[in-house]
């Protein structure tokens, strides 16, 4: 069933919870695997994606068809992320611990991690970048997205997210120089 | 010698986590009970995660004010040594202009060079009036 089927099922009256849960089944692993990429761990990953989820539902009302699903529902997800990243380095201000120290830890200890050493180092080396640059790096390099799509989710110019690619590319290969 | 780190080689681009089994099921019956018990969102907000933070720096600060205070209400004050001169000297002065008329200050006892000088002899007061005064003038004084 594709996304103006879904969102005509929804609109019949009580038919809503039916064609929500059609949707969480069309789109919730491709949200969560962009998530996963840019939060770390799969608890983090867990609760973004049902909050996610759950602001989609509420929202859905107002959705005008203005984008396609995907996008709006990527759009949720990625500010969604923004979010708790943000929240999370506050947390670790107060607590006065190291966010950057964490965050290599939970790379080092996550029990969901199958990937060899090399995989692991150019993970910490994304998990160094900067929260949107980490955002726009993994869309372009890990889910192979066009410069418009990203800019059609995140509603950045194509030429600050070429220019944001760039360097966080530039910022990886420096940390991979570093620690290899 | 050390090894390049290709950043585009195809096997770092392949996804390197898993889930638990049976994850991606789960979710479609997680979201679902939450949205039945109406459950918006399940992390903390701002205040909760700054609050015991918030609350300690709080109690340092009132804890402060306390000491600060009963230090400054229990401890003797000290005052500089040349305001204490001054101001006992500027009462001592004020309290003396008061206390003297004009006519104790001219029959001051203690000023000895004044009264020396205006000590007359007897002998030399008989003869003084003895030469300037006449008989009508004594007989008037009789």
């Amino acid at each position: 069933m594709d996304d103006k089927d879904l969102l005509a099922l929804y609109r019949e009256q009580g038919k809503e919870n039916y064609a929500f849960n059609l949707i969480v089944d069309k789109y919730s692993e491709r949200l969560y695997w962009h998530i996963r990429k840019l939060a770390g761990s799969h608890e983090d990953a867990n609760d973004i994606l049902q909050n996610s989820l759950i602001k989609a539902w509420g929202a859905l009302p107002q959705f005008r068809e203005e984008s396609r699903l995907y996008t709006w529902l990527y759009r949720i997800a990625t500010n969604e992320t923004l979010t708790f990243l943000k929240r999370s380095k506050l947390r670790a201000f107060f607590s006065l611990s190291d966010y950057s120290k964490q965050v290599e830890n939970q790379v080092e200890a996550d029990p969901f991690f199958n990937g060899d050493e090399a995989q692991r180092i150019f993970r910490k080396a994304i998990m160094k970048l900067p929260d949107k640059q980490r955002v726009v790096f993994t869309m372009r390099y890990y889910e192979e997205m066009k410069y418009e799509e990203i800019s059609e989710i995140l509603g950045t110019s194509v030429g600050a997210l070429k220019a944001s690619y760039h360097h966080a590319f530039q910022k990886i290969q420096d940390i991979l120089r570093e620690s290899v | 010698m050390k090894k390049k780190f290709d950043i585009n080689n195809p096997k770092l681009k392949e996804n390197p986590f898993t889930v638990p089994d049976g994850y991606f099921l789960e979710v479609r019956s997680s979201v679902s009970e939450r949205i039945s018990t109406g459950n918006r969102e399940s992390h903390s907000s701002v205040w909760s995660i700054a609050k015991p933070q918030l609350i300690l720096v709080s109690s340092f600060v009132i804890i402060f004010f306390i000491v600060y205070g009963a230090f400054s209400l229990f401890s003797p004050t000290v005052k500089g040594p040349e305001v204490t001169i001054l101001s006992s000297n500027s009462q001592y002065l004020e309290e003396g202009f008061l206390k003297t008329t004009f006519v104790d200050f001219f029959d001051f006892e203690g000023d000895t060079t004044t009264s020396a000088d205006h000590k007359i002899d007897s002998v030399e007061l008989i003869t003084y009036i003895s030469e300037n005064i006449d008989i009508i003038t004594l007989a008037s004084l009789e």
